[in-house]
């Protein structure tokens, strides 16, 4: 070994970290600070479904989501570590009584069509949203008016103070649409739903439906121009063939959702990149309460010793993601309770339960039946045929029943003709999404339960602004949650990302903290 | 002969119609609603859900429904979709060339392949080409469709990376013109290919045993005592009223083509109607999928009525039934 | 019956047809001896076939030979029962549209040509979406909706039986239509039925594999074809959980189609004919 060989090593590190850090002093743009970013180039995404529409506010549109991250913005949004981050706002207040919120917009911003950006959109598309029951709906009634004082300021007044409003803000159905297009029209109908008009990084070229939509780069974008050329989905449906296409080199980015145990061997493909990320969300048995047997909390006990998430991480999702032992996740730390936890995988102790309760076995060694109905899906398949074998251990038959999401809702949340089934969601961007799931009104909990206690927690919880006040209360929810267990959480789910390492500026990578999820406009391509 | 073509027509409209109703009925009667979908998995409020309800005439008593589609159809109305807010045509109209091209491609190579195959088969009766030949017929008519595709991606697209895995254009390109069009001919192979292949024992049947069964005919057995070559029989003579079944074949074949190419093009990514019919019926997206039944379902009698219309022109004692 | 035996074995195919459905047929009946537990779930996951898996095991844990071995024994229900169920009405609605002729086989013939109309295999999609995807409805409606090819060929029969000599023998001994149904044209004209209900069995086997493969499998049963949908994903790395079970399938299908054909060439008069 050479000594002085690591001097001109580390005279260079510290040259170019000095240019790094000055070029990053200079200029308040938000481009990457790497020497060798390339200009120009196409960036091709496959991706599972075409949009409903290019209409960001109206509908549920889960295909949708991705793409609308690149035409639109919002005016707060969430950077892939779930942070809030400005967008359209570029700084806001809020006042010391918790309801007024004051919006700083960006100056100069201009929609794809050459008009200008102004304050008056961002209001009519929160109104528009509350006015015709836009997919947010739920999330923005605590509006009571909105303002635009000027062309660059927005105020917003609650009915009350609510914490969770800006993160509601910052994650679905609620891009900002241009008014000048959209007022005085059906929004359902409007033409702009085929070609879209927004303000984002990239304008809409073409939608070849069921093949491919192409996006082009905005020059004109507020926080300056993409440095790529274009963006092309293409729509891939099925994730084998999409995979087949990502490998072959077809496509950069592979956003179909390929299935986890594809990753040990794609982590060995020289040019692929990989990641695994920790995501706010679990996947959870959750059961029905109005009627029995699942309505006794022995079962429900017994049931949750007797799935073994353990087995369920490794073989339904090939190791990623953790088993889960808390009732809320662990990715929005400061709500998180480590104390309140479940039970330990413990069939014999289940076996025990069951039988003090009542549940004895007949001549085939089945105590009871139960029906899980789940909706279509690999992992939940898998994940429903673990459970379905971990509780036939303990004498529990479970006849399962996949049905497509339509059926599934129509059976498990209107007419509650189930047992078991099973769930999973983003459980963010606030912890006030548990109200959703397990507050006796929430809209997304329709199996029955009921804790008044519970309900009054999370109600004060909301109320409060600081996060300091909210955690202790936060904390009772779950430590009731894991007495009272409204839900078996299983795991924590994990977010896949697949790309070609030539593929640089992405949201979980160099533009971290910068832009949303599937924002492109920080993506440049570093090949021939 | 007019006579007859008027009562084909018509009989062949009233089934139409028929079918519509019924399918109709059918699609009411499942469990799910369309407006419930719509709002994803969050409760809606019952004031959403009667108003999208009302937006799509969905509130209405079935048959005031089923009385409306009908007039809207005659009008040549095929409704707007509801998960899509556009006009079910126009839907339609989008996604069928894509599927025309590639079954009327994987039907035609294989009417070739296969009455080729058959015929050669027929003229080698018993040799071991033709037990081969008839064995490996066989095979392929016992092969899932969507287990072939696969295979065929692993081995020409993924391993000889001979073409492209999925879709039918390289957006990459932008290509225009004559390029774009060998562009779609690059990503034709594969599924024309997967969907001929297994459409070929069909064909290959058909022709081998009625080519075999005229080879016997009395006539040609005189034709061949008058010092005609085989060849010379077979092409002015036998090989015309062989052909006969597969024609027939064909024509009903062809109704079936829509159909039949829906599990490929989920396969290979062909943005044709097998994929939009799925995600219809996933979605309840009761205007669309009307629309597209009728569709399939008027193909379908089309080549009916056409093969028994070409029947009967051939055959005059038919018509007199 | 011993004229029909020989004709069978002098059939290309027949015999073969016999042996493979025997051995298809055998390992269902015989399952719990050739194989383990299809369902349990061990701790090897994809491993390669070895002395202890011998086709190897499934993403799950799951014994691939247990479960095409057990997979048999859905594919012949399904296929036999929505063949049966198939047979069944072409039978009847055949039989009685022809040999009372007039406007009850008009309306008939309506109705086999609306089934003949309709795009099968995305009516038994939409039944199978909406309605529930349990083996149950999947035979079901398979049976109901292939059933005018047996009408046709039933119908076929009956208008040239009813004029034969002991049709009208029958009639002027004063037997009534039922009777005669039941007892001279049914069981004379039922040949090409049988034969070509062999041919639906492989039919409805394969369509259920294609609804397997839209993921529309029932998941408390082991079948070939849902087996082919969950090795799917792993088509490269452990290609042996697609591959056995579609394999099982093109040999089952095989074995029917031989049987089938055997069939038509003993009973079928014309078809040998043409058979040569």
């Amino acid at each position: 070994m050479h000594k002085r060989k690591w001097l001109p090593t580390v005279l260079s590190a510290i040259l170019v970290l000095a240019i790094a850090s000055a070029s990053v002093g200079c200029g308040g743009k938000q481009t990457p600070t790497q020497p060798t970013t390339k200009k120009g180039g196409t960036l091709v995404v496959a991706y599972w479904d075409d949009p409903i529409s290019f209409n960001p506010d109206a509908k549920v549109d889960d295909a949708g989501y991705g793409i609308y991250q690149n035409i639109f913005n919002k005016l707060v949004t969430l950077d892939a570590d779930y942070n809030i981050i400005p967008d359209l706002a570029e700084k806001w207040e809020i006042s010391p009584d918790g309801k007024t919120y004051t919006f700083h917009l960006a100056k100069n911003v201009k929609w794809h069509d050459g008009q200008p950006f102004t304050a008056e959109d961002a209001k009519w598309t929160l109104e528009t949203i509350l006015e015709k029951k836009g997919q947010a709906f739920a999330n923005l009634q605590v509006i009571e008016k909105v303002e635009a004082p000027d062309p660059t300021t927005l105020v917003v007044t609650l009915k009350q103070p609510n914490a969770p409003f800006l993160s509601f803000l910052a994650w679905y159905g609620t891009f900002i649409m241009p008014k000048h297009i959209y007022e005085g029209t059906d929004w359902l109908n409007n033409p702009a739903n085929q070609k879209p008009v927004g303000t984002g990084p990239f304008r809409f070229v073409e939608w070849q439906k069921g093949d491919h939509i192409t996006l082009e780069a905005n020059p004109d974008y507020f926080k300056g121009a993409p440095l790529l050329d274009k963006v092309i989905y293409r729509i891939i449906p099925d994730a084998s063939t999409a995979l087949q296409a990502f490998l072959n080199g077809e496509v950069d980015i592979d956003q179909t959702r390929p299935s986890l145990s594809e990753v040990p061997n794609l982590q060995k493909t020289p040019g692929v990149k990989v990641m695994v990320l920790p995501a706010p969300s679990r996947h959870y048995v959750t059961f029905n309460f109005t009627k029995d047997p699942t309505r006794k909390l022995e079962l429900r006990k017994a049931i949750a010793l007797a799935i073994n998430r353990q087995e369920i991480v490794e073989k339904a999702l090939k190791g990623f993601g953790a088993p889960a032992k808390g009732f809320y996740t662990p990715a929005i730390a400061w709500a998180y309770n480590d104390k309140a936890t479940l039970p330990d995988y413990n069939p014999e102790e289940a076996k025990r339960i069951l039988d003090q309760a009542g549940f004895t076995p007949d001549k085939d060694g089945v105590r009871l039946r139960l029906t899980l109905p789940y909706f279509t899906g690999a992992e939940w398949k898998d994940i429903a045929t673990i459970i379905k074998a971990n509780l036939k251990e303990v004498g529990i038959e479970v006849k399962l029943e996949e049905l497509e999401i339509s059926a599934w809702m129509k059976k498990v949340i209107d007419n509650k003709d189930f047992d078991l089934t099973l769930l999973d969601g983003f459980q963010g961007p606030d912890p006030d999404n548990l109200r959703l799931r397990v507050g006796t009104k929430g809209s997304i909990q329709f199996m029955g339960y009921s804790n008044p206690e519970i309900d009054r927690l999370l109600e004060e919880a909301a109320g409060k602004t600081t996060t300091a006040e909210r955690a202790p209360l936060y904390f009772k929810v779950q430590e009731l949650m894991a007495q009272d267990l409204p839900i078996v959480p299983l795991s924590e789910v994990v977010a896949l990302w697949l790309f070609r390492d030539y593929v640089h500026g992405l949201s979980v990578l160099e533009g971290k903290g910068k832009v949303t999820f599937y924002d492109y406009s920080l993506v440049w391509l570093d090949k021939k | 002969m007019r006579r007859y073509l008027a009562r084909r027509v018509f009989s062949t409209l009233l089934i139409l119609l028929i079918v519509v109703v019924l399918n109709f009925l059918l699609m009411h009667l499942a469990p799910g609603d369309p407006a419930r979908i719509l709002t994803g998995l969050e409760q809606p409020s019952p004031e959403t859900l009667q108003a999208l309800r009302e937006r799509y005439g969905l509130d209405r008593p079935l048959w005031v429904q089923l009385g409306r589609y009908l007039a809207q159809v005659a009008r040549g109305d095929l409704g707007r979709s509801i998960v899509y807010d556009q006009p079910v045509s126009q839907l339609i109209a989008e996604r069928l060339p894509a599927t025309l091209l590639l079954t009327v491609t994987s039907a035609v190579l294989a009417f070739v392949a296969g009455t080729l195959a058959g015929t050669f088969s027929a003229t080698r009766y018993f040799s071991r080409t033709d037990l081969f030949l008839s064995f490996a017929s066989y095979v392929l008519y016992a092969t899932p469709s969507f287990w072939l595709g696969l295979m065929l991606i692993l081995v020409f697209a993924s391993w000889l990376g001979w073409f492209p895995t999925s879709g039918m254009v390289d957006p990459r390109l932008g290509a225009t013109g004559l390029a774009r069009l060998l562009d779609i001919l690059r990503h034709l192979v594969l599924p024309a290919s997967t969907l001929a292949l297994v459409q070929v024992p069909v064909y290959y049947r058909i022709t081998r045993s009625s080519v075999v069964s005229v080879l016997k005919e009395d006539f040609v057995t005189t034709l061949r005592a008058t010092g005609m070559s085989e060849s010379r029989i077979f092409r002015k003579y036998a090989l015309k009223n062989a052909i006969l079944p597969t024609v027939t074949i064909f024509g009903l074949h062809m109704g079936y083509v829509v159909t039949g190419a829906a599990l490929v093009e989920i396969v290979f990514g062909w943005p044709g109607m097998g994929r939009l019919m799925l995600g219809a019926v996933f979605r309840r997206d009761y205007p669309l999928l009307m629309g597209i039944y009728l569709i399939m379902s008027a193909c379908v009698a089309a080549m009916i009525l056409l093969t028994d219309l070409l029947y009967a022109w051939l055959d005059p004692r038919i018509r007199y039934q | 019956m011993s004229a029909f035996w020989s004709l069978f074995r002098q059939s290309r195919y027949g015999p073969w047809g016999l042996a493979i459905l025997a051995l298809v047929v055998g390992t269902a009946v015989f399952a719990p001896y050739l194989a383990g537990d299809p369902f349990a779930l061990g701790d090897l996951t994809l491993a390669p076939p070895s002395r202890a898996h011998l086709l190897g095991t499934d993403h799950l844990g799951r014994d691939v030979w247990s479960m095409t071995v057990y997979g048999s024994r859905v594919s012949l229900v399904v296929g036999i029962t929505a063949a049966l169920v198939s047979a069944g009405v072409g039978i009847a609605l055949g039989a009685v549209a022809g040999y009372f002729g007039g406007w009850v086989d008009e309306v008939i013939s309506k109705i086999t040509d609306v089934f003949l109309m309709t795009p099968t295999f995305f009516l038994i999609l939409i039944v199978v979406v909406m309605f529930g995807n349990s083996m149950f409805y999947v035979m079901l409606v398979i049976g109901l909706t292939i059933w005018p090819a047996n009408a046709r060929l039933m119908r076929a029969q009956a208008l040239t039986l009813r004029e034969r000599t002991f049709t009208m023998a029958a009639r002027a001994l004063g037997d009534s239509s039922w009777r005669i149904l039941l007892r001279h044209i049914i069981p004379n004209g039922i040949y090409p039925v049988i034969a070509n209900t062999t041919l639906q069995m492989a039919g409805a086997i394969l369509t259920e594999a294609g609804l397997s493969f839209l993921g529309l499998g029932d998941p408390n049963t082991v079948s070939w074809g849902q087996m082919i949908y969950t090795g799917r994903p792993y088509l490269v790395t452990a290609p042996w959980v697609s591959f056995f079970p579609g394999l099982a399938i093109v040999i089952t299908v095989m074995g029917f189609y031989f049987l089938g054909d055997g069939l038509n060439f003993a009973l079928n008069p014309r078809f040998k004919e043409r058979q040569g």
